[in-house]
């Protein structure tokens, strides 16, 4: 039997830098050790690591970040949280700033599917972010923790607490909690006409407490159970866009997420199973203040919750692996407005995939079937929906020797998703006549690594797409007055993604790392011939942005220097001097040591945010931070 | 087609020339002419583009594109409403930003800035401004002193207009559709001389635009409650009329819905032009149709106005000239392109399309400024 002939696990756990080597679908990832190397100090400058990411984020610690891949939209994107995947059914996109990158371990982003063939079905999305906190990689006996603290400018306060009791060998229990304090009153030039006048981020300040317990269960060769309770409770002013000549503005959110999640995973020789349970239960409530409301205020509160349960089993035989999955989920969302109703849905989605792996070449084929059912007090419900999505996906390792790995790979994925509660059913703009968004991904690339001296590595990784979206759903006028969602637009996306890595060991304990990844992106809006913005750059699509990254690593005191860069864009899909938003670099320098007392590890870091203090944004009147600087201190016992 | 827009301004002046004079004259005199449409673009704050101000000018035929940034160095700010032209002065209201802008009529340069909470509409009279405010009230403004005066109306003031001596204000209630704008059911009058609430005049759901003609007639769009025509409690976009004795006119037996379906209006002496919507079976928008009565009379002149050949795609305003009685329509390129480069279309009161050019982002309103010539 072939060394990899069984099932790839079903859970992330574990999951290497190699895997995007031999991965039939793109790949990236990051270590601890390697976030750390590239600058990363959040999950927005994480993630914007990734090539094809595009991410939209609206400024400061507070400020709503989520991640667009390869131009398919941000709700295409799925979030999975140390194994399960994280709904949203009211909005469908995840906001990525509640989760704290110093919790994780490691961090991914799969492409039109996951490589591992028995997962849940959700994770079988168009583009998956894999995110695994630090509890699921401890496997040290005994009590082991770390306290630590972060500060820095703009109020930054952040302690964290982690506690991990591993009582032997098969079981190991967790806590983490973190508290994050940001008053996120930043400086920026806000730009009128020929004058530029210095202001400042007001009503941005952020609150949020996280809690989470973890146990783990290592039940021998009936597999392992890993389960997760999880809280957090969010305050955040928001600041709102820049507006000419008004400053100040008085919304508030609350937000309050709880749930608790268990993962089953048993992997034998030949079989290979997962059972997942989840429940969840999320509240915000939004505010703002003004003598256009009845009552001088709004307030408008939602509260969502979502069961779900996933199972699957594999087998595997020579040069086949077959794998079946299927998932349940039931969410509802309710709110206090008298205007919205109360609405639920069912989700059935089953897959099957076959493996075919003779000698170096290996093909997947999946098929993914989505039955959802939807039911609405109000005056009508959405459309219930059947949907089969067939993928296909090879790779094929055509140089395997001890110097150098070079393998191509091609996928071709149908999918969908769903209209969201939002798009549905929101007041006035919701339509439940809406159908879902249909999508095709073409790709192919490859991967090489190649050690050309004893302390030289360098990896490669290019992979280029071709993407096809309809049936978009966008929102257009009902009336003069009010706008409502419909199956309107078509978009094509082509792009390369490409990460390149660098690393060389000048001496002992000296290392210099060079890594960059570069994303070509061209999404072009082909919705209605004869329109204005027909052919044209989708907005806020960069056509070239990019990342840098610099580390030295040494004895006394490693060092990072970073690049983010980005080209011009547009603010809307139509191209004119108005809509015209500006590129820009920001550099950052970060600096850690790791100290040593005895069995106790201190690692301290400072870091030098956007040195050269450019101003610009990611979001038109959404100002990002100028010159910051943060500095941490973790003390692991 | 510019030609044709000409030689009609030509002989809409040759036209005033004449009837401005008796047998006796030498058709002499001093006639009104109309040196330029302002465009009030209103941006797209969500997609954090600002309005603009554009102005085009009528003899040269030639649009001018964010002259108020031109001439002020400044941002004219986050959505602008309107814009009147009264006196010497230029009066804008924007309504995101607070500000109520004062321009020289001549240089568009600023005069003065009036701030104020949530301006939705201006009208002017004498030497007093008259401003809705979406918070809930009417603020009136000395344009001598630039003194202010509040007055509570009712919750979301949407428009206003100045006429027979006093000012109406249709009342919204537009934040409070969850309870079905319970209070956004009425016109407010304010007496001038006490500048106080006289009246609350009873009116459809969710009143928005208000306009009067030279002979003191009112009309209003009700707006309704914006549900699809599936919904049973459905209350229908229409045109109202407000009669002499501060009650809605009866006009056709029909006095609860109005005396027809409109989204939007415009008037001018004897002529009233509503925009009216088009919709497919299934509820939503395919287009616009176009309809001009006679205001005198309430009859209808005919439902097909501005509809043959090239028109606009999705209008978002309808105005007239009342010097030349010209239409302007300002129109979104699409259904689509609501954040998109719009136009502004020219049709004579007979509904020929006179000439149409591109303006700014959503085009919004449009607001003459008139001269004079002396012969």
């Amino acid at each position: 039997m072939r060394a990899d002939s069984t099932l790839s696990e079903a859970h992330v756990e574990g999951m290497h830098a190699g895997k995007t080597l031999t991965s039939a679908t793109p790949l990236q990832h990051l270590d601890s050790r390697q976030m750390k190397q590239i600058g990363a100090t959040t999950m927005a400058d994480a993630v914007r690591s990734f090539a094809g990411v595009n991410l939209r984020d609206y400024g400061g610690a507070g400020g709503m970040k989520t991640v667009n891949v390869r131009g398919l939209g941000a709700s295409h994107t799925a979030v999975s949280y140390d194994g399960i995947v994280v709904g949203n059914a009211q909005g469908g996109q995840i906001d990525l700033s509640r989760f704290l990158l110093s919790r994780l371990s490691h961090l991914s982003l799969q492409t039109a599917e996951s490589d591992a063939l028995l997962t849940t079905v959700r994770e079988q999305g168009n583009a998956t972010l894999l995110l695994q906190t630090d509890f699921a990689a401890t496997r040290t006996i005994g009590l082991t923790g770390t306290l630590g603290l972060e500060t820095g400018s703009f109020g930054l306060f952040h302690p964290s607490v982690s506690l991990t009791g591993q009582t032997s060998e098969a079981h190991a229990i967790g806590m983490m909690a973190d508290f994050h304090y940001g008053k996120n009153d930043y400086p920026f030039l806000f730009r009128n006409g020929v004058a530029t006048h210095k202001e400042r981020r007001l009503n941005s300040r952020l609150r949020d407490t996280t809690v989470e317990l973890n146990d783990r269960i290592d039940l021998g060769d009936h597999g392992t159970i890993a389960s997760k309770a999880y809280f957090s409770n969010r305050n955040r002013q928001l600041p709102g866009p820049t507006i000419f000549y008004v400053q100040g503005n008085h919304e508030r959110l609350h937000e309050r997420q709880a749930f608790m999640q268990s993962r089953w995973t048993m992997q034998r020789t030949k079989w290979q199973a997962f059972a997942a349970a989840k429940v969840s239960w999320e509240e915000s409530k939004y505010a703002d203040e003004g003598g256009q409301y009845p009552g001088g205020a709004l307030h408008q509160n939602y509260r969502q919750r979502e069961a779900y349960g996933s199972g699957g089993v594999g087998r595997s035989w020579t040069h086949w692996q077959v794998a079946l999955a299927a998932d349940y989920a039931y969410a509802d969302l309710a709110s206090n407005l008298t205007t919205d109703s109360d609405v639920a849905r069912h989700s059935l989605l089953s897959s099957v995939a076959v493996r075919w792996m003779p000698s170096r070449f290996t093909l997947t084929l999946r098929l993914v079937d989505a039955v959802l059912w939807n039911r609405s007090d109000g005056p009508s419900s959405a459309r219930n929906l059947h949907h089969l999505s067939p993928s296909a996906s090879m790779i094929w390792n055509c140089l395997t020797l001890p110097q150098a790995h070079l393998s191509v790979r091609a996928h071709y994925k149908d999918f969908f998703r769903p209209p969201t509660f939002n798009e549905s059913y929101y007041y006035h703009l919701g339509s439940t006549s809406l159908r879902p968004e249909r999508t095709r991904q073409i790709g192919m690339g490859g991967s090489l690594l190649w050690l050309p001296a004893e302390k030289w590595r360098l990896s490669v990784d290019a992979n280029s797409y071709f993407n096809r979206i309809a049936d978009k759903i966008s929102a257009i006028p009902y009336n003069l007055f009010v706008w409502r969602m419909t199956n309107l637009g078509r978009v094509r996306a082509a792009g390369l993604d490409l990460v390149v890595q660098a690393d060389w060991q000048v001496r002992p304990r000296h290392g210099l790392m060079l890594r960059g990844t570069y994303t070509l992106q061209s999404v072009r809006n082909r919705t209605q011939r004869g329109d204005a913005s027909f052919g044209k750059q989708l907005a806020y699509v960069p056509t070239h942005s990019g990342t840098m990254a610099l580390s030295w690593t040494n004895p006394w005191v490693n060092a990072t220097l970073s690049l983010q860069a980005c080209s011009m864009r547009w603010a809307t899909n139509e191209h004119t001097e108005s809509t015209e938003t500006p590129g820009y670099g920001e550099w950052s320098l970060g600096l850690w040591r790791n100290i040593t007392v005895g069995r106790h590890h201190i690692t301290v870091g400072a870091h030098l945010l956007n040195i050269l203090d450019r101003q610009y944004s990611i979001i038109r009147r959404y100002p990002m931070p100028g010159r910051a600087w943060k500095v941490s201190a973790d003390w692991h016992f | 087609m510019k030609n044709l827009l000409r030689n009609t301004l030509i002989a809409l002046s040759a036209t005033l020339t004449l009837a401005s004079c008796n047998d006796t004259d030498d058709y002499h005199g001093t006639f009104l002419t109309t040196d330029a449409a302002i465009i009030i673009n209103q941006g797209n704050q969500y997609d954090g583009i600002a309005g603009t101000m554009g102005v085009f000018d009528t003899h040269s035929m030639v649009y001018s594109a964010n002259i108020f940034e031109g001439v002020n160095g400044q941002s004219l700010g986050d959505t602008p409403q309107n814009a009147i032209v009264h006196g010497s002065k230029v009066y804008l209201p924007v309504f995101g930003s607070n500000v109520v802008w004062v321009l020289d009529k001549n240089t568009n340069r600023i005069v003065h800035t009036i701030n104020t909470n949530q301006p939705e509409w201006v009208d002017a009279y004498k030497n007093y401004l008259y401003i809705a405010n979406n918070d809930g009230f009417v603020t009136r403004v000395d344009t001598a002193t630039w003194a202010t005066t509040q007055l509570a109306v009712g919750p979301n003031p949407a428009c206003l207009v100045v006429t027979r001596n006093a000012v109406y204000v249709t009342i919204s209630d537009g934040y409070n559709y969850a309870n079905n704008y319970a209070d956004g059911k009425k016109v407010v009058k304010i007496n001038l001389d006490g500048f106080v609430v006289e009246k609350e005049i009873p009116c459809g759901l969710n009143p928005g635009k208000i306009v009067a003609n030279s002979y003191g007639q009112i009309f209003l769009v009700a707006r309704g409650n914006y549900k699809p025509l599936s919904e049973p409690d459905r209350v229908p976009s229409m045109i109202q009329e407000i009669n002499g004795s501060d009650v809605i006119s009866a006009t056709g037996g029909r006095s609860d819905l109005g005396f027809t379906l409109g989204m939007d209006l415009a008037v001018s002496n004897n002529y009233l032009y509503v925009i009216e919507g088009d919709y497919n079976n299934d509820g939503t928008l395919r287009g616009f149709n176009y309809k001009v009565f006679n205001a005198l009379g309430m009859g209808l002149m005919t439902d097909d106005k501005f509809s043959v050949g090239d028109r606009p795609a999705c209008p978002t305003g309808i105005f007239v000239d009342p010097v030349t009685s010209l239409v302007y329509i300002t129109s979104d390129p699409s259904l689509t392109g609501y954040n998109q480069q719009g136009s502004v279309w020219i049709f004579n009161y007979d509904g020929a399309l006179l000439h149409h050019f591109d303006a700014g982002i959503h085009p919004y309103a449009v607001a003459f400024v008139h001269g004079s010539i002396t012969q």
